[in-house]
């Protein structure tokens, strides 16, 4: 069995256009939540979001990325992060393109709804002609990276990507030495047809402040989860390929479960949630008190955060209180489909910098959620092993032990 | 290996009385998840699923869509034929159920069969692809047999549905492994026994 070691990655998201510019947006405590200026919602009842950002053509920062509505806004992000990826990651070519593989994980597939109403398409009722085929835009980034092992397109909802890394790493683990993964995921589901959808279900944030507030993952005010986008991919290699300087961690146990419970609430007591971490501890030949601190999913809700005190309750009986938790989605959003992918980078962040960044937008803790969420100021510590967990709408739940990379 | 597969045609009925024990959860399911449904309500009629039996699914591109999308699109439709922002607003998105949702995420017939014959295990849900289930399956860390599905609801609104409980052994030597070939077209061959489904 290999070790499976991170060495390479690329990164766009709501606080960062790439992997460093990521990294310092979580040690600044960046809030990338804002207006959505992306697409119009004019009328929309709700205009909150956490959008990529660039530059404008006068010359203003931070600007939430505009798009024609034909295009697809997730499209840009992945290539952006295959890009950097690729650029930056010399020993990619080092290997041959039958031997690098590609899992990605995504959510729902685009469509152009403003293009489609008025159109031929729509008198003749062929939506699908304006509808973007998420798998077509996967099989193109394969031809276009030489990427020839073969491909896999995750659609588990919100825990996407953090499967598409768990088969990663059993894929690799398993492997002949000579062998890469590249692994991650991208999503925006900032459009007038998902938008509106995620909408109706209730979910969203009713934050009467400002919008840079309006996601309080732990907080006794929480209010609901906001939309978020963008991409996270890492490059995924053999420890006993990997040369000295190139790794950044080192993915040591992974575990998947489902709730069985209900499609629209995770299980209440945290049951599937605590196993799939425990099997990815298990998995990494570990104990819980070997982990250090814990990358909760942390979507805002209410419901979120009453389960995951009960599954860390479940994961550590005698110190759930103790272990210091993080959850990134104040600052960058849900990014459903790739969530777990740029939340990784907070993962490294911990692992590289020895620290628990502090949660954004935690500002009074709950009773029922006695947990030790980080605030203020990072927590400097000894890190050697990060829990990273993430749960599904429908009710998947996944896992990941990451380690500190020792040689 | 036990497989089963099933097609319905556009105008066919699916027979989820027989299998659906939770009826209020009906209401959440496009054709494809209440194909499922009777899918691996078939399976289990013969045999023990164990709550913590592996299950991975493939779901199809999804080709069909009639959950009042069309309707949406008639009322977001300004009087000079285009697109309408106010209209969309006010009058396309009021009349969408927020059911509709159920409906068009991809992990849905997953989600559903395991709410109803409580699957608890590994799982992961890809688009299309034979050989990524089959890695899925070969790379699973359960020692015990494996649940695969697939699903796929094609233009016309036909929808194709197959499972298959397989051991690792029965697969390591697929020729699905390699290639590109529709989970969907492996399930129906392996139902058929034209690839070793019994």
């Amino acid at each position: 069995m290999g070790r499976v070691i991170i060495t390479g990655a690329g990164a766009v998201s709501p606080i960062g256009n790439n992997f460093e510019e990521v990294m310092e947006g979580i040690r600044t405590g960046k809030r990338g939540i804002g207006r959505v200026r992306g697409f119009d919602t004019e009328f929309f009842p709700c205009t909150v979001g956490a959008e990529v950002k660039e530059k404008s053509e006068n010359g203003e920062n931070n600007v939430p990325l505009r798009t024609e509505p034909h295009i697809d806004r997730k499209e840009i992000f992945i290539e952006r992060a295959m890009t950097e990826l690729f650029e930056t990651c010399d020993s990619i070519r080092r290997y041959a393109p039958a031997d690098r593989y590609l899992n990605l994980g995504v959510s729902l597939d685009y469509f152009d709804l403003t293009g489609f109403a008025g159109s031929a398409d729509a008198a003749a009722g062929n939506w699908q002609n304006r509808s973007h085929s998420t798998l077509q835009t996967v099989e193109t980034l394969t031809r276009a990276y030489d990427i020839h092992g073969g491909f896999t397109v995750n659609v588990t909802a919100c825990v996407s990507s953090t499967q598409a890394m768990g088969l990663s790493y059993r894929m690799l683990k398993g492997f002949p030495r000579g062998k890469m993964i590249v692994t991650g995921g991208f999503d925006s589901v900032i459009n007038h047809l998902h938008y509106m959808g995620f909408y109706k279900l209730g979910a969203f944030s009713d934050w009467p402040g400002e919008p840079g507030e309006a996601c309080r993952p732990f907080d006794k005010n929480r209010r609901g989860l906001v939309l978020g986008e963008g991409a996270g991919v890492f490059l995924l290699r053999d420890a006993g390929d990997v040369l000295p300087g190139e790794g950044l961690a080192e993915i040591v146990g992974y575990g998947s479960t489902m709730d069985a419970y209900m499609v629209t609430d995770p299980h209440p007591d945290g049951t599937y949630l605590a196993k799939a971490a425990l099997d990815a501890i298990a998995d990494a030949g570990i104990s819980p008190d070997d982990v250090d601190c814990v990358h909760l999913h942390g979507t805002g809700t209410h419901k979120n955060a009453l389960a995951e005190t009960n599954a860390m309750r479940r994961i550590f009986p005698e110190r759930w209180k103790e272990v210091p938790v993080f959850g990134m989605k104040g600052q960058i959003g849900h990014l459903i489909g790739a969530c777990g992918a740029v939340e990784m980078t907070g993962v490294l962040y911990s692992l590289l910098e020895q620290q628990v960044p502090p949660t954004v937008n935690f500002d009074d803790p709950d009773p029922d959620v006695p947990l030790r969420v980080v605030r203020g100021n990072p927590l400097d510590m000894d890190i050697r092993y990060v829990l990273k967990v993430n749960s599904a709408f429908g009710g998947q739940n996944a896992a990941l032990v990451v380690k500190r990379y020792d040689q | 290996m036990i497989a089963v597969f099933d097609s319905y045609g556009a105008g066919d009925e699916i027979p989820l009385r027989q299998y659906l024990k939770n009826r209020k959860l009906q209401k959440y399911f496009n054709r494809e998840t209440a194909a499922a449904i009777v899918g691996v309500g078939k399976l289990a009629r013969d045999i023990e699923l164990h709550p913590e039996t592996p299950f991975y699914y493939a779901a199809g591109v999804m080709e069909y869509e009639d959950y009042g999308f069309m309707e949406l699109i008639r009322r977001s439709t300004g009087a000079d034929g285009q697109f309408s922002q106010r209209r969309f607003v006010e009058e396309g998105m009021p009349g969408i159920s927020p059911l509709s949702q159920f409906k068009v995420l991809q992990n849905m017939p997953s989600s559903f069969a395991a709410i109803e014959f409580g699957l608890t295990g590994d799982n992961a849900v890809i688009y299309t692809s034979a050989s990524g289930l089959l890695l899925l399956a070969l790379h699973s860390v359960s020692h015990g047999p494996v649940l695969l599905g697939a699903g796929k609801t094609y233009k016309d609104g036909k929808v194709d549905i197959g499972f298959a409980l397989v051991k690792k052994e029965e697969i390591e030597d697929s020729s699905f492994l390699y290639g590109s070939a529709d989970a969907v077209r492996m399930l129906r061959e392996w139902a058929s026994g034209a690839s070793g489904g019994t």
